[in-house]
């Protein structure tokens, strides 16, 4: 891989320091007491750590975040509008409202996101295609995507659960991403610079060296490319795009899916910490005259997911619901867009409480399709 | 969407592209349709979005009574009516009851048109039979009216519309004004016999049965509740009728109406764009069963 | 190994009555175990039991007694029983509808509890032999002591090899080695850093929350699952917003719908994703409890739970004074 620059490891927070006045800065920071690792706002992290004791939270690019960044982009809590109903205060027998609606304000400084996987930034990808496909696009979520500028590193040590490789993805793929870097031993080797990091590149040359301190580098970079691929190869075997989707068609049948999901318990875990899944619900709050229209996050496995006012309910039941969530991933949005809706991190393995892994759904399906004779 | 087969309407009212936003209206005037049902009708109040409102039968709108939410209905004035929209509404949940409490001279927000439209042009020079059940007519009403001003493009033209009881049926004026016409066949049935009744009795899909329309040449659309629409469909495969000559329209939960939150899929497809209506034949290529 | 050898002998007698056993079986995750629902004699093969068993099966006890006709046999921990016990008291099935299988247990490892201790870095491997506890991250290998890693709920228990009910049990030869602690110290310890130190705790834990509703989803106890007060429209109580102060009232929701039933199994806390201490709100209303009603769940199922029960008079609550 080539490499255009190099940013050692001391100079990241001075970095990150110098490019705060313009943008909004995301990085995995690790909780050593609460034990967890997220996505956090740099100006929050700061907050953090001047109120106790600094060791606590600290900057960790290795390990896997819990959430994946996509609530950098699709907050959890998002405001759509404010509305007022306006009633006419001298007249009191006047009992006409009028109504008025105001958008929020989009001042906010665009999103400069540190640390993503490829992974991760597959799965915002997915989210691109999803949100801005078709003649009516989401405003809220492309506008923060417009201006934002994803920094993904590489790889160099997978975990077990990963399985990138299998649903067409890479621990080195820096195709998606607008900065790409490999972690190596004194900081940041620089192996892609996309157009829109060019400005942010610019301004921060006194950051950046331009070349690596040792000069076996690339090959450096290439033996942690091979390692990874080597490591992932060994984990799922994973079937082709086109394949699968056919198998899925021809696996709907219910009893085959309460099998699968006799252990499940419905609970929104596993679509909460997925990269991919775009699923939100809207609902409007008033107090008084006033009032917010606003979105959040929801989950298709609750069974109130697709129930009608009148009480009719297609997906009554946790195997149809099921079935629909791996169909999403692993059928329809292939239909739709070429693509999993799976990247592979395996968060979903690891949050389960009942260690339902999408892993060997997907063999019990292919093996159970192997044995159906064809009609 | 696969736009190849149907007309592309200039959807003028894109001045905004946020799509979440809705545009106000004003409650213009309130007809109670049957003990539940009621109609609104809307008036645009931005003079210029008024003007440049555009919109196919079948369309759907989003109407929100800000403060309990938004839900779908179909716009069913004719599409040649310019003064005002139509949406009649069923009173089962929280925002049909907030939308039932509504005013003449209340405002309410609006977004539309959304999802897609008969595809009249495949229609003509067909016979075409309608079927609808209680509000299920809604959807078929601006269909009616359209092809009705064009009456020489398409063929016989018959309508069953069914009821629980005489009180139940929607657009009653409609109903009969079509039926004086004689452009139009008008059938209608109620579920059991009561005094003064003198046409059909009977469930929808058995009284079309007894109806036995020819499938030749014949494009049957159906719309109602989905244990009606189960039956129907069954009658019209008795009657060998083809799927791509059966459109239905469907009916999901739905948050966004643009196809961004994801929740009315059916299989790939989403009832919000590629629906709500939908040809037999669309229906079963889908993976996941649609009723 | 002798354990699971007896423990699959005794589900072969047995299967022939039942029409379907719930069992833990194992899985190429490490430290964890998979839920498993066996129809016919040819699964009882796959059945396990090992230190790392610490889903409470008993979560699907009500579910399965309502779908299915005819029994139900479930290997099930003594504390698992319970919640048994508890659903009982509550007469949502009768008892012969599940035959309990009772396996003596030596302790079991909390994973949450070893995530704690390597501060947050993801478990990629996990071996148990003996007495010791073998755990790999990313950056390296760790030997532990398996007793140092029990669940919270093993340093007090007192029924490990005497289940308070049961249909089959089979001993266990280990003894449970876990060094004993007082079931509240924890708390009297937590009480000491002050109400505002405790509200900012709390403040803090609640913004992490995700409203994913695996806590409530996975309480053998909570079978209102989505028939929960939270999501109702009219009347309108919670708010669908995601932030702390809703996270805080819908666990308070969940203190209350469960005071006097919660059992400590701690399948709250395990469920959770973003590993909120919850069970010490259950626990601290468990305390409650004992001292107001002189209540301990799970041990009597002819016992009802104090606030499913009206008293004209009470023992330890006069007029004006908490006796």
């Amino acid at each position: 891989m080539k490499t255009t620059g190099f940013i050692k490891s001391k100079a990241l927070i001075p970095w990150i320091e110098s490019i705060r006045e313009k943008y909004r800065v995301f990085l995995p920071v690790q909780d050593t007491e609460e034990a967890r690792i997220d996505f956090m706002d740099y100006d929050d992290f700061l907050k953090l750590g001047s109120k106790e004791k600094k060791e606590r939270h600290i900057i960790n690019f290795s390990e896997k975040t819990q959430l994946s960044p996509k609530k950098v982009f699709l907050p959890l809590t998002e405001k759509l509008f404010d509305f007022e109903y306006i009633k006419d205060t001298k007249d009191p027998n006047n009992v006409s409202t009028d109504i008025t609606i105001t958008e929020p304000d989009k001042k906010d400084l665009p999103i400069l996101l540190f640390g993503a996987k490829p992974c991760d930034i597959d799965g915002l990808k997915c989210l691109d295609i999803f949100y801005g496909e078709g003649q009516k696009k989401d405003a809220y979520y492309l506008d923060k995507r417009k201006t934002s500028i994803l920094v993904s590193i590489g790889c160099n040590r997978p975990f077990p659960d990963c399985f990138c490789t299998s649903v067409d993805g890479h621990p080195f793929n820096f195709e998606n991403a607008d900065i790409g870097l490999v972690e190596t031993d004194e900081g940041f080797t620089i192996v892609k610079i996309g157009e829109k990091a060019k400005k942010v590149i610019d301004e921060s040359k006194r950051f950046i060296s331009s070349n690596p301190p040792d000069k076996d580098f690339e090959e450096v970079i290439d033996s942690f490319v091979q390692e990874s691929e080597q490591k992932l190869k060994e984990h799922w075997k994973g079937i082709e795009k086109s394949e699968i989707s056919k198998i899925m068609d021809r696996s709907m049948d219910t009893g085959l899916w309460d099998r699968i999901t006799a252990k499940c318990i419905s609970c929104g875990a596993c679509t909460y910490v997925c990269p991919t899944c775009f699923c939100f619900n809207i609902r409007d709050e008033q107090k008084g005259l006033k009032g917010e229209r606003y979105r959040c996050w929801d989950y298709c496995m609750n069974s109130h997911y697709t129930l009608e006012a009148s009480g009719h309910n297609p997906r009554n039941e946790k195997s149809k619901r099921y079935r629909n969530k791996a169909n999403c991933k692993y059928n329809y949005n292939i239909k739709r867009s070429n693509n999993y809706y799976c990247v592979g991190c395996g968060r979903c393995i690891e949050v389960c409480p009942v260690s339902l892994d999408i892993r060997e759904v997907i063999d019990f399906i292919i093996e159970t399709d192997k044995k159906t004779p064809i009609e | 969407m696969n736009m190849k087969n149907r007309s592309i309407p200039i959807n003028r009212d894109r001045d905004t592209v946020n799509h979440y936003l809705p545009i106000i209206c004003t409650v213009k005037k309130i007809i109670k349709e049957t003990p539940n049902i009621v109609s609104l009708q809307l008036i645009i109040d931005n003079e210029k979005k008024r003007k440049d409102f555009y919109f196919e039968p079948g369309q759907v709108g989003q109407i929100s009574v800000f403060g309990f939410g938004e839900s779908t209905f179909v716009i069913n004035s004719p599409v040649s009516n310019k003064d005002y929209l139509q949406f009649s509404i069923m009173k089962v949940g929280v925002n049909t009851t907030a939308a039932h409490n509504l005013s003449e001279g209340d405002k309410v927000g609006l977004r539309a048109p959304l999802g897609n439209w008969f595809p009249y042009h495949k229609m003509e020079g067909k016979n075409i039979i309608f079927i609808g059940g209680g509000i299920g007519l809604a959807p078929l009403r601006p269909l009616i009216c359209f092809i009705l001003e064009k009456k020489e493009k398409y063929g016989k033209l018959t309508l069953l519309s069914a009821a629980k009881t005489p009180d139940d049926f929607c657009f009653k004026y409609d109903i009969r004004t079509w039926d004086k016409s004689k452009s139009i066949d008008v059938v209608s049935t109620i579920d059991t016999a009561c005094t003064g009744w003198t046409q059909e009795v009977g469930l929808c899909p058995s009284v079309l049965e007894t109806l036995n329309p020819s499938p030749l040449n014949t494009i049957a659309i159906t719309s109602g509740p989905p244990i009606m629409i189960k039956y129907t469909l069954m009658i019209l495969d008795k009657l060998n009728f083809k799927e791509d000559m059966i459109y239905t329209t469907l009916e999901r939960r739905m948050k966004c109406g643009i196809g961004k939150c994801g929740r009315c899929n059916i299989g790939e497809k989403f009832v919000c764009v590629d629906g709500p209506i939908f040809s037999l034949a669309e229906l079963n290529a889908l993976p996941e069963p649609f009723m | 190994m002798s354990v699971e050898n007896n423990l699959k002998e005794k589900a072969g007698e047995i299967m022939e009555d039942l029409e379907l056993l719930v069992g833990y079986s194992s899985t190429n995750l490490p430290l964890k175990v998979d839920p498993v629902f066996i129809k016919d004699k040819g699964g009882i093969d796959s059945l396990v039991f090992t230190k790392t068993c610490i889903n409470n099966l008993s979560t699907y006890a009500y579910s399965l007694a309502k779908s299915t006709e005819g029994k139900i046999g479930m290997v099930l921990k003594p504390c698992d029983t319970r919640s048994i016990i508890q659903l009982l008291s509550e007469e949502l099935f009768e008892r012969d509808k599940i035959k309990m299988i009772v396996v003596g247990c030596s302790g079991i490892i909390a994973y949450k509890k070893v995530q704690k201790y390597l501060k947050g870095l993801r478990i990629i491997s996990g071996k148990i032999e003996g007495d010791s506890l073998e755990v790999g991250t990313i950056e390296g290998k760790h030997s532990l002591k398996s007793k140092e890693f029990y669940a919270d709920k093993c340093y007090w228990c007192k029924i490990y090899n005497n289940p308070p009910l049961f249909d089959e049990f089979i001993e266990n030869e280990k003894e449970l080695d876990a060094v004993p602690r007082e079931k509240y110290e924890d708390l009297d310890q937590f009480e000491s850093m002050g109400l505002d130190k405790i509200y900012s705790y709390w403040e803090e834990q609640f913004g992490q929350c995700i409203r994913c509703y695996a806590c409530r989803n996975i309480c053998p106890l909570e079978i209102c699952r989505e028939r929960c007060i939270t999501h109702l429209e009219v009347p309108h109580w919670q708010s669908q917003r995601i932030n702390s102060d809703e996270g805080r009232f819908f666990q308070l929701i969940r203190v209350m719908h469960l005071a006097g039933r919660c059992t400590g199994c701690g399948e709250c806390e395990r469920a959770c994703p973003k590993n909120i201490p919850i069970s010490k709100l259950m626990k601290k209303s468990g305390q409650i409890i004992e001292r107001l009603f002189d209540y301990r769940t799970g041990e009597d199922p002819k016992k009802r739970p104090p606030l499913l029960t009206f008293k004209d008079v009470e023992e330890n609550i006069k007029e004006e004074k908490i006796v």
